[in-house]
């Protein structure tokens, strides 16, 4: 399943309009916003259809999976459809769970406030409800400020530690480009090693730079920590690497604006559990057989030529260390 | 004191709403602090045990009360069971405290709470330490969630 899902849920007290994005949306927030009773009219509606006295107007099936014993077998069953699953299912964070979702064709709609670091989810698609009289809609937890920064260091010192979630390319890419400079790449070994790293250097003044599409699920407790040391944490968080080089401008591909202006209708949910994974598959498609061909596990020299570098840079280049 | 055991936990009561559903007793929503609790986080009143007017569903039943609500009432009233208090928003927060402020409570939760910019005593059970604020609480519970 590919592509963007307007939703729109209602019955005679309440009503719901909301855009889905991604395989993935995970609705969070405060107590008594009405994520219970959206998911109580889905599951209504998926017993008895328009005889439930709901109406659901979807270009696709909207289904409630409850927090039973055969969740999985049930699973199965769903096709080319919205799922949502409410915060009872204790499942949504095992890795069963992921293991059963990941090439399915369905988007997944899951309310939960737990860190479900199984889920490649994006930093995009955390949302809240908001209300405004008895229309209930989206919006995001997380706002993207200039330049990909969720968070941006308070104070003029520019900070001195470059974080990357591992030592591919990227990190490759950065270290080169701030080779002979005061500033140290560190790569922390996984997203879910960068809080870690974070909390045990929290004295020093660090550019954290992660993959946004599947930074999702340590988003609570890395703004956590920035909030608590908002002059010395900034969070820089693009799509991906990948995704960076491909949005610079750097390579002449014939459909690929179409494709950034519009990922959701090109990635196919079923192939792609995180869309960091297709914009890799992409560029490695592309640049194929070519002299400027990119691996993940080391980067082309024709990335850290400082003229095609400085164009990858300056899509994030404002908050940057200094090279 | 406020007692929280951070990410998984075994035998805690993760489905609170079911829970909640078959083991509520009509004189716990009377509780006042029940009352306060359902009238701060879901804007609604209680008018009797068994009735309580929301501005957006209108009439409802206690089971249709929010789930951080009915988690926050289990909380309050039974003391041997553990409950998942990641049902609970932020809004729920300053009531956690206020429920524990006289006595230990226990709960478990799957993701970092936001209690709020002033200070406060949370027993992280993970590392048996004190948090006295959301830096100091960041700090000891993060890795667990």
């Amino acid at each position: 399943m590919n592509g963007k899902y307007t939703v729109k849920i209602k019955d005679r007290r309440v009503r719901y309009n909301f855009e889905l994005v991604r395989n993935i949306t995970v609705v969070q927030g405060d107590s008594g916003t009405g994520k219970t009773t959206l998911f109580d009219m889905v599951s209504a509606f998926t017993r008895l259809k328009e005889r439930s006295g709901v109406q659901i107007v979807c270009d696709r099936p909207c289904v409630a999976l409850h927090a039973e014993l055969d969740w999985q077998t049930r699973l199965a069953g769903i096709h080319d459809s919205i799922v949502f699953i409410d915060e009872d299912a204790e499942y949504i964070g095992t890795h069963e769970f992921a293991l059963s979702i990941r090439h399915t064709d369905n988007y997944y709609v899951i309310f939960c406030r737990d860190s479900l670091h199984q889920l490649p989810y994006s930093v995009e698609e955390i949302y809240e409800i908001k209300t405004s009289n008895k229309l209930h809609t989206f919006r995001k937890i997380y706002r993207r400020q200039k330049d990909y920064l969720y968070a941006n260091a308070a104070g003029k010192t520019k900070p001195s530690v470059l974080l990357t979630e591992d030592s591919h390319s990227g990190y490759q890419f950065y270290r080169h480009y701030y080779d002979g400079t005061s500033v140290s790449c560190v790569a922390a070994g996984s997203n879910s090693d960068i809080f870690s790293w974070l909390k045990e250097h929290h004295d020093e003044k660090v550019f954290v730079i992660a993959d946004g599409a599947a930074f999702g699920s340590e988003m609570n407790r890395v703004m956590g920590l920035q909030h608590q040391f908002p002059d010395k944490i900034t969070i820089c968080l693009p799509e991906s690497f990948e995704w960076l080089i491909l949005q610079s401008g750097l390579l002449d591909i014939a459909g690929l604006n179409e494709m950034l202006n519009d990922p959701s209708s090109y990635i196919d949910s079923q192939r792609y559990f995180s869309w960091e994974n297709y914009f890799e598959e992409y560029l490695i498609q592309h640049t194929f057989g070519t002299y400027y061909a990119y691996s993940k596990s080391q980067i082309h020299s024709f990335y850290t030529i400082r003229e095609n570098s400085g164009k990858i840079i300056a899509l994030i280049a404002a908050n940057m260390p200094e090279a | 004191m406020l007692n929280i055991w951070f990410g998984n936990m075994p035998d805690v009561i993760y489905d609170t709403s079911t829970y909640f559903k078959h083991a509520y007793r009509d004189q716990w929503i009377m509780d006042p602090l029940s009352v306060e609790m359902i009238r701060d986080v879901d804007h609604s009143e209680v008018i009797s045990s068994n009735l309580i007017q929301s501005p957006v569903l209108g009439a409802i039943s206690p089971v249709q009360l929010s789930g951080g609500v009915k988690t926050l009432i289990l909380v309050s009233k039974i003391r041997n069971q553990v409950f998942n208090a990641s049902r609970c928003g932020d809004n729920c927060a300053k009531w956690l405290l206020k429920i524990a402020a006289n006595k230990k409570i226990v709960v478990n939760l799957r993701h970092l709470m936001d209690f709020g910019n002033g200070e406060f005593k949370i027993m992280v059970m993970n590392k048996k330490k004190i948090a006295h604020n959301m830096r100091e609480l960041v700090l000891l519970a993060g890795e667990y969630v």
